[in-house]
C-alpha cells in the first residue's frame, strides 16, 4: 500500500516508488514534483497498486454567471480550452476580452482557482471583477494580505514563496500575463502546485529569451490564438500607425556622435559581433571586469538616453498635443524621470510605480470621466491594467519589444466609431529607429 | 545586509567561487564615498546620486563602487522637510489644468499662482512641493558614517550573504553558539564534532523575500562572531555547481564586524509608531508579514513602551491590566469564560496570552470546560 501525500511543492510516495518519483534520502520516501499528480494517480491505477491519496485539498466551487455573454471568439477560445482538458494558453490582443473568458473558465472548472497576476494592481482589479461577478469572497495572498478562500488572487512572487502551502489546494491555475510564468524564478509555480487545470492568458507569449517554449509543459499548448488585425474593425476600434522621425538639435546630435562613435569604435576593435540580444547581454557581463567594456557601454547609454529623450521631441511632442487637444491622449516614455519631466513642465499627471495607489485610482477615474485628457506614464500602465479608454497613444520612447508595443497600442483599441491612432516620436539617424523597427516586426 | 545579484563580484575558477573581497587596498575608495555622502547631508537624494555617479569613473571596478554605496545608503535616512501634501497640490493643480494644454511659462505660472493662493502659500514652495514625495526629490536627513575600514567589513559581509542566497546546501562548522537556522531557509541538521558544531543546511529553491535574506544574514552574523568558523557552500550558477569556502583563518580580518548585523536592524522602514497595532502581537508573525528579524519587532514594540514584553508575545500594557484583572476575579476559570472575555475585549490568541501569564488548560471533551489553573506566578 503506498501512501500518498503533498509536502514541500512535491508528492510523497511512502510504501512505494511512483512515476516521475526521485528517492530522498533524508526522508525515506519517493518525491515527484506536484505537477505530476494526474500522471502519478494514473500511473498507479494502471499498475494496480493499492494507494491512499492524501494528496489534494481542493473544494469545489459551483456557481452560474448569467449576466456574462461571450462574443463568438471569445466561445470557441473557451471550447478550445475545454477540448484541450482544460489546458492551454489563449493568446488576444489587449482589449479583446480575456478576463471575461477566464470567468466564464472558472464557472466551467466548478472547482477552487487560484488567479496569479504579475502587479499588486492587478490583485485589486481581479478580486473587484470576481466578487461582482461571483458574489462571492475572494481571498487574496500577498502585499501584506493572507486570506486564502475558494477563489483567490495572488502575484507571481507570492505563488512562489507559497507554493509549499497552496499547492494543493487548487485545481485550476489562471496564469495571468502568462509570459512571466516562464521566467527562472517563476517556473516552480507551474511545477509545484498540483491543479489539473491551467489557463495562460497573454497578448503575446514570446519572450526575448526563449523561456516561452517551456509553457506546453507548464501550462499547455497554445489552443487559440488571435491578434490585433483579425479583431480589427469588428471588436477592437480600426487604428493607423504613424512613425514622425524626429532631428536631433545640433548640441544633441554632436553628443549623440561622440558618444555612439566611441561605443563603435570599442565593438570594432574587440572584432565583437552584435546580432541578437544575447550578444548584448555577452557585452554587460565581460564590462563588469573589463573597464574598457564598462565605458563602452555607458557611451552606448548615454547615447541612447539622448536619442530616446531628446529636447527636440518634446518641442514636438508639445505641438502634437496642441493639434490633438480633443483627444484622450497617454504619452508613453521609456524613462520615468520623463514621465515627470513632462508632467512638471506640462502639468499633465502622471503614473509610475511610484504613484500611490489612491492617486493613481484618481487620475485613472477622472481620465474615465473627461475631467483629465492627457495621462503621461512609463511602463506600468502597459500589462493588464484596466485603463479608461484612449483615443492616441504617444510613444515618446520605447524599447525594441514587440511586447510592450503591442501592449501600448491595445491601450487606444477598445472598440469605438472613431478611429485610433498611435504615433511614435523617433530620433532620426540614431539607433532609435532600428528599436522601432524591431518592435513592429512580429 | 546582503548584496543584490547584480552587484556580486567574484570570479569562478575550476568549479570554485572565489570572492571578490574588498581589503586595505580599497581603503581610499572607502573614505572618498563616505565623504560623499557626508557632504551631501541635507541635500536632495538626487544631488547625492549625481556624486556618486560621477565616483563611477575612479577607476574603480564600478560593482565595487555601487556595492560600497549601497553599503552606505543603508546607513541614511531620507526624508522631506515639506509640510505640504504632495499628493493634494498635484491633484489641485491638474484639476485647476483640466483640459487645457500648457504650452507656455506663463500658462504654467498662473496656475501654480492660483493653486498657491488656494494653500496660502508662495508659488515656489509649490513648485518644491509637487513632486517631494519621490525617492530622488527626498533628503539625506542623517548619516550615520563608519570608519573606513567598517565599511569595508560591512561590504564584505554583505558580499558573502549575496553569494549565499544563490547557495544550495551549506555546512557551518563553528566552535561556540550559533541558533539553528529557521526553517524559512531551508532543512536542516545540528551535529557536535568535538569542540565543533556543524549545521548541514539544505536551503529551499524558493525566490529570497526580505525576511528570509534576514535569516540569512543573521545566521551568518552570528557565525562570523564565533571564536573560529567555516562556511562550505554549494552554489548553483548559470546551471553548474561551484563551491565556496570562507573561513575565519582566511577571511576572519575582512569579514568580523559586530556591525554587520546591527546596521540592518538599524535601518528597518517599519514606522511601527504611526501603525495600528492589535492589542496582542505575536511577535514571530508580525516579523514574517514585515520581513524583519524578531529581534527588530521586540526592539520597535520596547521603544514604543506601551506594550508589555511577554517572551515571544507582545500585549498592550492596557488590554493587559483588564486581561489580569479578569483572570484574578474568579477562582474557577474554565476556558469558555477565558475566550468570552477575550472575545469582548477585541483581543487575540487567548491561549498563547494565558500560556505567556503562567497559566495552564487541562482540556475536557467539551472544550469550553477545559479548566484553567495558574502554575506559576
Amino acid at each position: 500500500m503506498i501512501e500518498l501525500s503533498f509536502k514541500d511543492g512535491s508528492i510523497i510516495a511512502e510504501g512505494g516508488d511512483i512515476i516521475y518519483g526521485k528517492y530522498d534520502y533524508h526522508l525515506g520516501v519517493f518525491r515527484a514534483p506536484a505537477f505530476r499528480y494526474k500522471e502519478v494517480i494514473e500511473n498507479l491505477q494502471k499498475r494496480g497498486v493499492n494507494y491512499i491519496d492524501k494528496v489534494s485539498e481542493v473544494s469545489e466551487f459551483h456557481k452560474r454567471i448569467n449576466e456574462l455573454e461571450l462574443w463568438d471568439y471569445q466561445k470557441e477560445a473557451l471550447e478550445a480550452w475545454k477540448n484541450a482538458s482544460r489546458r492551454g494558453v489563449i493568446v488576444l490582443p489587449t482589449g479583446a476580452g480575456k478576463t471575461m473568458i477566464a470567468l466564464k473558465a472558472i464557472e466551467d472548472a466548478g472547482t477552487s482557482t487560484l488567479i496569479i497576476v504579475p502587479t499588486l494592481v492587478l490583485v485589486e482589479q481581479w478580486k473587484e471583477r470576481l466578487e461582482k461577478t461571483f458574489k462571492e469572497r475572494v481571498g487574496i495572498v500577498g502585499g501584506g494580505k493572507d486570506n486564502v478562500e475558494v477563489l483567490t488572487v495572488t502575484t507571481y512572487d507570492s505563488a512562489s514563496l507559497r507554493a509549499r502551502e497552496l499547492g494543493n489546494k487548487f485545481n485550476l491555475l489562471i496564469f495571468d500575463e502568462v509570459h512571466h510564468l516562464p521566467a527562472p524564478t517563476f517556473k516552480k509555480i507551474g511545477e509545484e502546485y498540483i491543479a489539473l487545470y491551467r489557463l495562460g492568458l497573454s497578448a503575446t507569449v514570446k519572450r526575448e529569451d526563449g523561456f516561452h517554449l517551456l509553457l506546453p509543459e507548464l501550462v499547455g499548448d497554445i489552443v487559440y490564438e488571435m491578434h490585433v488585425e483579425d479583431l480589427t474593425g469588428t471588436h477592437l476600434a480600426n487604428y493607423t500607425i504613424e512613425t514622425i522621425y524626429v532631428p536631433l538639435k545640433r548640441v544633441e546630435r554632436e553628443q549623440y556622435e561622440k558618444h555612439y562613435n566611441a561605443y563603435q569604435r570599442f565593438i570594432r576593435k574587440r572584432g565583437i559581433k552584435m546580432k541578437s540580444a544575447k550578444d548584448f547581454q555577452r557585452l554587460i557581463m565581460r564590462s563588469g571586469l573589463d573597464p574598457e567594456a564598462r565605458r563602452a557601454l555607458l557611451s552606448r547609454n548615454k547615447a541612447m538616453e539622448i536619442a530616446l529623450n531628446s529636447e527636440a521631441k518634446i518641442s514636438y511632442l508639445k505641438n502634437l498635443i496642441l493639434e490633438n487637444s480633443e483627444e484622450k491622449t497617454i504619452i508613453f516614455t521609456q524613462y520615468n524621470s520623463m514621465v515627470y519631466r513632462i508632467s512638471r513642465d506640462m502639468l499633465i499627471p502622471a503614473i509610475t510605480h511610484q504613484t500611490p495607489h489612491e492617486e493613481r485610482e484618481d487620475i485613472l477615474q477622472k481620465f474615465s470621466s473627461g475631467e483629465y485628457r492627457r495621462i503621461v506614464t512609463s511602463k506600468v500602465l502597459e500589462e493588464g491594467v484596466d485603463v479608461p479608454d484612449a483615443s492616441l497613444a504617444v510613444i515618446l520612447s520605447g524599447t525594441g519589444s514587440s511586447r510592450s508595443f503591442i501592449q501600448r497600442l491595445g491601450r487606444v483599441l477598445r472598440k469605438k466609431e472613431k478611429k485610433a491612432k498611435l504615433i511614435e516620436l523617433v530620433s532620426v539617424g540614431t539607433i532609435e529607429t532600428r528599436l522601432s523597427k524591431r518592435r513592429k516586426q512580429d | 545586509m546582503t548584496l543584490p545579484v547584480d552587484l556580486l563580484r567574484f570570479r569562478r575558477r575550476k568549479g570554485i567561487v572565489i570572492p571578490l573581497y574588498a581589503d586595505e587596498t580599497k581603503l581610499s575608495l572607502a573614505k572618498t564615498l563616505i565623504s560623499v555622502f557626508k557632504d551631501n547631508l541635507g541635500k536632495k537624494y538626487r544631488d547625492l546620486k549625481d556624486s556618486l555617479d560621477s565616483c563611477e569613473n575612479l577607476g574603480y571596478n564600478y560593482k565595487l563602487v555601487r556595492g560600497l554605496r549601497f553599503v552606505l545608503e543603508k546607513r541614511c535616512i531620507l526624508g522631506s522637510k515639506i509640510s505640504l501634501n504632495p499628493v493634494e497640490i498635484r491633484r489641485a493643480i491638474f484639476e485647476r489644468v483640466g483640459n487645457r494644454v500648457i504650452t507656455s511659462k506663463k500658462m504654467r505660472q498662473e496656475i501654480f499662482s492660483k493653486v498657491s493662493s488656494k494653500f496660502g502659500v508662495d508659488s515656489l514652495e509649490i513648485e518644491d512641493a509637487l513632486y517631494a514625495d519621490l525617492s530622488e526629490e527626498q533628503r539625506i536627513l542623517e548619516f550615520t558614517s563608519p570608519e573606513p575600514m567598517e565599511l569595508l567589513k560591512e561590504y564584505n559581509f554583505a558580499l558573502i550573504t549575496g553569494i549565499l542566497t544563490q547557495s544550495y546546501q551549506m555546512e557551518l562548522i563553528f566552535k561556540g553558539m550559533v541558533e539553528r537556522p529557521s526553517l524559512k531557509l531551508g532543512e536542516s541538521i545540528v551535529f557536535s564534532e568535538g569542540d565543533f558544531k556543524k549545521i548541514i543546511l539544505k536551503m529551499y529553491s524558493t525566490k529570497y523575500s526580505k525576511s528570509r535574506i534576514s535569516e540569512l544574514e543573521k545566521v551568518i552574523a552570528q557565525l562570523v562572531l564565533q571564536d573560529d568558523w567555516r562556511i562550505k557552500a554549494e552554489i548553483r550558477q548559470s546551471s553548474r555547481n561551484y563551491f565556496l569556502e570562507v573561513s575565519k583563518e582566511k577571511h576572519g580580518r575582512l569579514l568580523n564586524s559586530k556591525k554587520c548585523y546591527q546596521v540592518s536592524q538599524e535601518t528597518p522602514k517599519l514606522p511601527l509608531r504611526e501603525k495600528q497595532l492589535p492589542d496582542v502581537i505575536i511577535v514571530e508573525e508580525l516579523a514574517t508579514s514585515q520581513g524583519i528579524t524578531e529581534a527588530i519587532v521586540r526592539e520597535l514594540l520596547r521603544r514604543r513602551g506601551d506594550f508589555a514584553d511577554l517572551g515571544n508575545i507582545f500585549v498592550s500594557k492596557s488590554k493587559l491590566d483588564l486581561i489580569i484583572k479578569i483572570l484574578e476575579r474568579q477562582e474557577k476559570l474554565t476556558l469558555r469564560t477565558v475566550l468570552e472575555a477575550f472575545k469582548k475585549m477585541k483581543c487575540q490568541h487567548p491561549i498563547q496570552v494565558l500560556e505567556a501569564l503562567g497559566y495552564s488548560i487541562e482540556w475536557a471533551e467539551n472544550r469550553g470546560e477545559s479548566k484553567v489553573y495558574r502554575i506559576k506566578r
